[in-house]
């Protein structure tokens, strides 16, 4: 277990954990600003971009040849996704409590809604990792290109959202429509949940 | 006894044509500009017949042209440095590899191009109010619009290429994608919420309007359009110094210097009349003409 921790590749991991958490901070010091919902759904796109680098495995080839399965490797580098989970967990729950003891009240969404915002974060992570499982059965170290495509596909939902008549894909304000985002990241969650399993089979079972 | 010749001018001195040639072929075909392409305009189509094109639709373009095209020219950039050791005994210097990146920048900055040709055409087919122009005259708007769509989509994909230069961590191209979106979105934050609003007028892109639904009107936000235009460009040609220097030979390296400083001090001067030109308080203008100073909330 300490090798495959010293293979897991921490440093792009940090890099966007960390651009995750200078944004967080930024909306804690600004909680009322306008700036506070873009600011968050942009975290949303860095865990996710974090997540997608967790499976680089540049030395596939060595290790793929190792008594010991896919899956239960995978398993092992998924403790790499609980930094940007913890930071994007303990941001939110930072932001909602400041906004609560704010004198000007709640930001421009109203109550921070901590519950929706962790599932979203969750569909978020899962969507990187997945993603990057995926692809991991083509290229051994798909991190970059995943995280492209994923932070890419994210911060143009962010920008413009296509489907804003029929769904609000990153809500944030309890006027939202929250019913149906629930939906959608619940879904996300359980596709992206099948793919990583599926896509962890090792070739011959 | 045999005799020396000097050899044609072509073999001495490879023209850029070729490396432009490829680069650029290579560019209109990497995956992530012919999505982004594909997607600004899909989303451009479907955004004009229902609310009418506006000076705010540049961000479209801005977008999904000039951040898209910001991945690509990084990524490009990025793929020659696995073989540069075998690129560096060829005749064509770095310099030269980079200025042909340079002018391969023009591409998308020609696709934003059409994108503001199309503006106007979409414009003649569903025209605005005159009211909805907020109080800028229509060269004022030129200038928002140009810099919104084709300055941005040069922008972004010098800044890829500078930065593919410079920064070697892997996840730079998200920190850099997530950092223009956050800086962008940071500045355009409303000033009576306690952000600092005058960086909305030195990000690289900005609104110079902006709509309220409920009750209609248009809101002129203050600053001078074509002193943030200049401000745009200054910050181009920067991003192409920084391309450029980097290993550059020391003779190149002394003049990009002396033009990086003047660049610096006419980039400051651009901003500050940007900031300080222009409407200096926003004013918002209703259907019947009248206008009132936006009142702070």
């Amino acid at each position: 277990m300490p090798i495959l921790l010293t293979a897991l590749p921490w440093r792009p991991v940090a890099t966007a954990s960390i651009a995750a958490l200078c944004l967080l901070s930024v909306v804690a010091i600004w909680p009322e600003s306008g700036f506070a919902d873009v600011g968050i759904k942009l975290v949303l796109v860095c865990l996710a971009a974090a997540a997608a680098f967790v499976l680089d495995e540049p030395a596939a080839a060595a290790v793929d040849s190792a008594p010991r399965t896919l899956r239960a490797r995978t398993v092992i580098r998924l403790i790499g996704v609980a930094i940007p989970a913890t930071i994007g967990a303990g941001g939110f729950m930072a932001i909602a409590a400041r906004l609560d003891s704010s004198p000007y009240g709640h930001g421009p969404f109203g109550e921070l809604p901590v519950g929706g915002l962790l599932l979203q974060m969750a569909g978020c992570l899962l969507l990187g990792l997945a993603t990057a499982a995926f692809a991991r059965r083509f290229i051994p170290d798909p991190g970059d290109l995943v995280s492209g495509v994923v932070a890419g596909g994210l911060t143009a939902l962010v920008i413009y959202n296509p489907f804003s008549r029929w769904v609000d894909i990153f809500p944030l304000s309890p006027g939202d429509r929250w019913s149906r985002a629930v939906v959608l990241w619940t879904i996300v969650c359980l596709l992206c949940a099948v793919t990583l399993t599926r896509a962890t089979r090792d070739p011959l079972d | 006894m045999s005799t020396l010749t000097a050899a044609p001018r072509e073999f001495r001195q490879p023209t850029l044509r070729p490396l432009v040639l490829i680069e650029a072929r290579r560019f209109v075909r990497h995956p992530a500009f012919m999505v982004g392409l594909t997607a600004c305009v899909v989303f451009t189509a479907m955004t004009a017949p229902k609310a009418g094109p506006d000076a705010n639709s540049g961000f479209l373009a801005a977008f999904f042209i000039g951040v898209f095209s910001l991945v690509v020219t990084y990524r490009q950039t990025r793929s020659t440095r696995s073989s540069r050791e075998a690129l560096d005994a060829s005749p064509t210097s770095v310099t030269r590899r980079v200025a042909a990146m340079c002018i391969v920048c023009l591409v998308p900055a020609g696709f934003g191009v059409l994108w503001l040709a199309s503006f106007y055409v979409t414009q003649q087919i569903w025209p605005l109010e005159p009211w909805m122009h907020g109080s800028f005259s229509r060269a004022d708007e030129f200038a928002i619009l140009f810099g919104q769509s084709v300055v941005a989509c040069l922008g972004g994909p010098i800044a890829g290429m500078a930065a593919a230069r410079w920064l070697r961590f892997r996840g730079a191209v998200l920190v850099l994608v997530v950092g223009t979106v956050g800086v962008v979105a940071l500045g355009l934050t409303d000033s009576d919420s306690g952000a600092p609003m005058n960086i909305r007028l030195l990000t690289p892109f900005t609104f110079f309007t902006s709509n309220n639904i409920n009750p209609a009107s248009e809101d002129s936000l203050p600053g001078s359009p074509w002193w943030y235009l200049a401000w745009l460009l200054t910050l181009c040609a920067f991003g192409v110094i920084a391309a450029l220097l980097r290993g550059a030979e020391p003779p190149l390296v002394r003049q990009l210097k002396v033009a990086g400083t003047v660049g610096l001090v006419v980039a400051l001067s651009c901003g500050m009349l940007g900031l300080t030109g222009g409407l200096d308080q926003a004013m918002r203008i209703f259907p019947d003409g009248h206008s009132i100073v936006r009142p702070v909330r």
